[in-house]
């Protein structure tokens, strides 16, 4: 049961680095994000069901990043944090570019 | 059934905050009547996200579109449209570690370990991107209230 932490822990910033490796490929490639709502719907659904999908699938592997409780929150504290930076300036990027 | 959406899934998410918030002081000082309630509003939390995220997309899916038409109208449009992508995908992040949360407190045995740091910094992490999320949204509604005033004025 305790190795579920760490296994969840290390997909938390594995489905963060995704979502933010996609946001960041949308965001640099002109037309791209146009292309994907219409192939796979809105960004709210299909970014969120691939996040989901990445973090319960590598959860259940015995997958481990870190040795203790606090190595583990300052793994997936610094990936969350860092990966809210990036979308901020990403996000804003997207949007002056129009 | 626009306004309902609109109402929602804000109410929703700030819902989740406060559980996060109950969660965080009862890691505070773990001990027995503490960590079930911990863990009964850790299994809360991750619901009320889900539904937040539901009642939310739903309302970009099919009400979004005649707001930001009005949006564009006015000076505020990069704005409000920095806010939308930031909730559309900042949020991805805040649903995560509500899912994780009960993770974090049924999977510590606290006999062998502690649970606190671990589900103190999930829980305060959830408060704080939160705050972001319902930030970005009063921002996008005053950037509507701007295109409209436009609209209006014109």
């Amino acid at each position: 049961m305790e190795r579920y932490p760490y296994s969840f822990g290390a997909s938390f910033a594995v489905a963060v680095l995704v979502t933010v490796g996609l946001y960041a490929i949308k965001a640099l490639i002109p037309g791209l994000e146009e292309w994907a709502e219409e192939s796979f719907g809105h960004a709210w659904l299909y970014m969120g069901v691939i996040a989901v999908a990445v973090f319960v699938i590598l959860g259940m592997t015995p997958i481990r990043f870190a040795s203790d409780g606090r190595r583990l929150a300052v793994q997936f504290g610094g990936v969350a944090i860092v990966g809210a930076i990036v979308i901020v300036a990403l996000a804003a990027i997207l949007a002056a570019s129009g | 059934m626009r306004e309902t959406f609109l109402f929602v899934h804000p109410t929703l998410g700030v819902l989740g905050i406060l559980g996060a918030l109950w969660v965080f002081v009862e890691a505070l000082n773990v001990d027995e009547t503490r960590l079930r309630r911990m863990r009964i509003v850790s299994l809360i939390v991750p619901g009320l996200f889900l539904l937040t995220w539901v009642s939310g997309g739903l309302w970009d899916s099919f009400f979004y579109e005649a707001d930001r038409t009005v949006m564009e109208s006015g000076p505020w449009a990069v704005v409000g449209d920095t806010a939308m992508e930031l909730k559309e995908h900042l949020f991805v992040i805040v649903l995560l570690l509500a899912l994780y949360l009960p993770i974090l407190t049924f999977g510590f045995n606290p006999q062998r370990a502690t649970p606190r740091a671990p589900t103190m910094t999930a829980s305060a992490l959830i408060v704080l991107l939160g705050l972001v999320m319902e930030g970005a949204g009063a921002t996008l509604a005053s950037s509507v209230h701007v295109g409209m005033a436009i609209i209006i004025g014109s």
